[in-house]
């Protein structure tokens, strides 16, 4: 599970690097001006692991 | 395990390259001051996105070291709440991402006006003050909690992009 999340970031990152190195100047503007907010995924499936153990009854 | 650092060496790596050519995007023939501000937009951004699977992976591993040495329920609750792992996901939950999301949504509307009227005078890093801070703080904070260097990465390229002082933000 942590190995996939490892290479699921990295794949993130790659796919921003390459909007950044191909100068695709609009799309980057166009993908910022449709946040709406970060993407907290990962600690949104972990908090609601954690939650789970800590909130069981 | 010695997959798990490969990946973990892998990752680090993709980091780094991600912040030399972010910052070599930034200081080089940015000449358009527009693009120069949704280039740091997109830093920041990168570096806020980095921080959460930072977090995510540490509490994490927190987790399953507290599940693997407590089997008693109550004990198992004690461990987790009371490690920084878990401290940390809440705090940058509850306080940092909040900071940072405003922080870039006022970036990303301020520098849309300034393009669309042409405005000369605008300080993107201005705009983007409190979600540099709130990541450079947490990683201050945290930051040997996240796997290997990540927290080294985030801020070499933050502080180094942003020139922001974050010393007077309390």
């Amino acid at each position: 599970m942590i190995l996939s999340e490892i290479i699921e970031a990295a794949i993130k990152i790659f796919d921003s690097v390459r909007i950044l190195a191909s100068a695709d100047y609009e799309a980057l503007k166009t993908e910022l001006q449709n946040l709406k907010s970060i993407d907290t995924s990962a600690t949104d499936r972990e908090m609601a692991d954690t939650e789970k153990i800590i909130y069981k009854k | 395990m010695k997959l798990k650092k490969a990946a973990f060496n892998a990752f680090i790596g993709v980091i780094f390259f991600a912040s030399m050519f972010l910052l070599a995007a930034f200081f080089s023939g940015c000449a358009d001051r527009y693009k120069t501000a949704w280039y740091s937009i997109k830093t920041v951004q990168i570096a806020a996105e980095t921080t959460d699977k930072g977090i995510a992976v540490s509490n994490r591993y927190m987790r399953k070291k507290c599940q693997d040495t407590n089997k008693d329920e109550a004990a198992l609750k004690k461990c987790i709440i009371e490690s920084r792992e878990y401290r940390a996901l809440k705090t940058w939950r509850d306080i940092a991402v909040p900071t940072i999301n405003s922080s870039l949504m006022l970036a990303i509307a301020g520098t849309t006006l300034a393009e669309k009227t042409q405005k000369k005078e605008f300080d993107v890093l201005n705009d983007l003050r409190f979600a540099i801070c709130a990541i450079v703080s947490t990683a201050k904070a945290f930051g040997d909690l996240y796997p290997a260097n990540i927290q080294n990465a985030v801020l070499g390229y933050l502080e180094e992009a942003g020139k922001v002082v974050c010393d007077d933000l309390k």
